[in-house]
């Protein structure tokens, strides 16, 4: 379980949270939906350990996140952000490894090789292992950097949750990858790694995820244990427009139409 | 190919060094060559009908030829651990102001300092160390402070790095110009040859001292390698992964800032080895810290002790400074690197 108490964040005058409690279950794929501002990058930093609120505190399974050990935490959370750009050629088979760097010392050792390559594998690149990362195609190039995050939260054996968390991978994805890159995650919590992730599409979020988090102006504006908790009401007044939620007749995933006009 | 092994790199080094040996005013057979390094290291018995030639190879001819293998080592690994640190392959000592850092503190001892005649003859007590250690300070201020203007919140700006750089060095070469104004003849006569850059000075002191330098910076970086590695990916992930971005970001300023410091000292300015070499040894074998640091030392130290050939042979028997060549032949990979990358890598490749 990743506890938020009563974070504050301020960096000169501004809020970037204020007063943010929040409880994400462990074992689920959560969502954090809200508008451009609203604090979820901030979040995730400061989920991940690596920003420390102004006032607050987070816990990951029990234990406080401040003045753990870096390299022991970094063996049970990742986060992958959207802006990894590469200036350097290095291989997928070499980007993927740096997701075992936090468990050997010097060398690899031969399991972790495995690992990097059973990650790659999973990710549907295995062919891609000595290709330069720079030369692949956007969604195989965030396929890549998902696929070293696997390899840092490799189970293993070992026990104890895993947590991996996502600022809008998707962003600059084209649709396909990006349906492709969602349904991937979506197979993380069967494999003991629980998700919370920051996804900018309504439709793509209320498809993939079991939890939602809605948030605007650094505080959380409202929770849902179900895609159907998600509202065309709160989704209104989240992102301050006029939303319609639209139910497939047979079942399925909800589309929304969205416009201007007010809640 | 980017795994090649080191092995034709260290034997073109090889047979460089023994080349360099050769060539000069006084030549040396390869022949003479390993009989005075037998004699040099008491495998063979030194004969009176070649102590002048023995002198020559032992004072004048090895240090040079160790000392232009050392510097470009040194050079080369400084650019590969700088480029690292501001996540970008255009980075060299030259340009983040460390050599211009380093050749003022530089200046500053050999006005000023101990052989001079001034109140200000702060130097003296330092001896032989006084250039490196004044050079180091003024390379690791002049680095951290570009890199201060470079780099907010994590993310390294190329456009405000290359003119933090210009300021930067624009501010040393003024400080190391006015010195040489206000110096007396034959200091200020050094210190312009020296911007350029020679091996026409080097001593046994300045071997010792530069291969310490290199052995501490290299053995850094060495040790370092994973998380130089983590960097590439920016701050947030290096911190992700376990890695200290802050106390690497530090390490990477004092180990660059030792070796071109010290180099610099023993040297003058040579720039764009830094940019060159890094450049083709990960063209040649990938970006892996791990690889990239030892073969930027081998590739550094074969293309120096090359250019010093040739620097010998161009206009006999005068000599080019050896920063000019470096410079034309480093310049023009530079514009072709900096036309190759892209508006937004310009602007901040890291957001």
């Amino acid at each position: 379980m990743l506890e938020l108490h009563d974070l504050t964040v301020r960096v000169g005058r501004a809020t970037l949270l204020d007063r943010v409690t929040l409880t994400v279950e462990s074992g689920a794929f959560t969502a954090i939906l809200g508008p451009n501002g609203a604090g979820k990058s901030t979040l995730m930093r400061v989920a991940a350990g690596l920003l420390a609120p102004t006032t607050g505190r987070v816990t990951l399974d029990g234990a406080t996140l401040a003045g753990q050990e870096a390299r022991a935490l970094a063996r049970r959370r990742a986060i992958l952000t959207q802006g990894v750009a590469l200036s350097f050629p290095l291989t997928a088979a070499e980007v993927v490894m740096m997701g075992r760097y936090p468990h050997y010392e010097r060398t690899p050792a031969a399991r972790d090789v495995e690992i990097a390559r059973e990650a790659l594998a999973t990710v549907g690149l295995a062919a891609r292992a000595g290709q330069l990362v720079h030369t692949l195609s956007g969604g195989e190039r965030q396929r890549v950097y998902v696929a070293r995050v696997l390899a840092q939260l490799w189970p293993d054996g070992a026990s104890g949750a895993r947590w991996l968390l996502l600022d809008e991978p998707t962003t600059s994805l084209d649709l396909r990858a990006a349906h492709e890159l969602m349904a991937l995650v979506r197979t993380l919590p069967a494999r003991g790694i629980s998700v919370l992730m920051v996804v900018h599409d309504l439709t793509l979020a209320t498809q993939s995820a079991d939890r939602f988090v809605l948030m605007a102006g650094g505080r959380v504006v409202g929770t849902a244990d179900h895609p159907s908790g998600v509202t065309p009401a709160l989704v209104g007044s989240t992102f301050g427009v006029h939303a319609i939620r639209v139910d497939p007749p047979g079942g399925g995933a909800p589309l929304w139409q969205v416009g201007l006009g007010g809640p | 190919m980017r795994r090649g092994s080191l092995v034709p790199a260290w034997a073109l080094l090889a047979a460089a060094l023994v080349a360099s040996a050769c060539i000069g005013a006084f030549a040396f057979t390869p022949a003479e060559v390993a009989h005075h390094l037998a004699v040099a290291l008491g495998l063979a018995p030194a004969t009176d009908a070649d102590a002048l030639a023995h002198n020559v190879f032992v004072s004048l001819r090895l240090p040079r030829v160790l000392m232009s293998a050392l510097s470009g080592a040194a050079l080369a690994m400084s650019g590969a651990l700088l480029q690292g640190l501001f996540r970008n392959p255009i980075v060299e000592p030259g340009l983040a102001g460390t050599s211009a850092g380093a050749a003022l503190g530089a200046a500053v001892v050999f006005v000023f300092g101990a052989g001079s005649h001034t109140a200000l003859s702060f130097a003296a007590p330092l001896g032989v160390l006084a250039v490196p250690l004044m050079a180091f300070i003024g390379a690791l201020a002049a680095t951290a402070l570009v890199y201060r203007l470079a780099s907010s919140y994590g993310a390294v700006s190329v456009l405000t790095l290359l003119l933090a750089g210009i300021a930067v060095n624009a501010l040393g070469a003024a400080g190391t110009g006015f010195l040489s104004y206000i110096a007396r003849d034959p200091q200020a006569r050094n210190i312009t040859f020296w911007t350029l850059g020679t091996y026409t000075t080097a001593s046994w002191t300045g071997v010792l001292l530069v291969a310490g330098a290199v052995l501490a910076g290299g053995g850094w970086a060495r040790l370092h390698a994973k998380g130089l590695n983590a960097l590439m990916l920016g701050e947030t992930e290096a911190a992700a992964l376990g890695e200290d971005p802050t106390r690497l970001a530090r390490g990477v300023l004092l180990a660059s800032a030792l070796m071109v410091a010290v180099a610099t000292a023993m040297t003058g300015v040579i720039a764009f080895v830094g940019l060159v070499v890094p450049h083709v040894v990960r063209w040649w074998r990938g970006a892996d810290h791990a690889r990239v640091i030892g073969a930027s030392a081998v590739v550094g130290a074969l293309m120096m002790v090359t250019m010093d050939i040739i620097a010998r042979l161009v206009i006999p028997p005068a000599e080019l400074p050896i920063g000019i060549i470096t410079a034309v032949i480093g310049a023009p990979l530079f514009l072709v690197l900096l036309r190759r990358m892209t508006p937004a890598a310009m602007d901040a490749p890291h957001a």
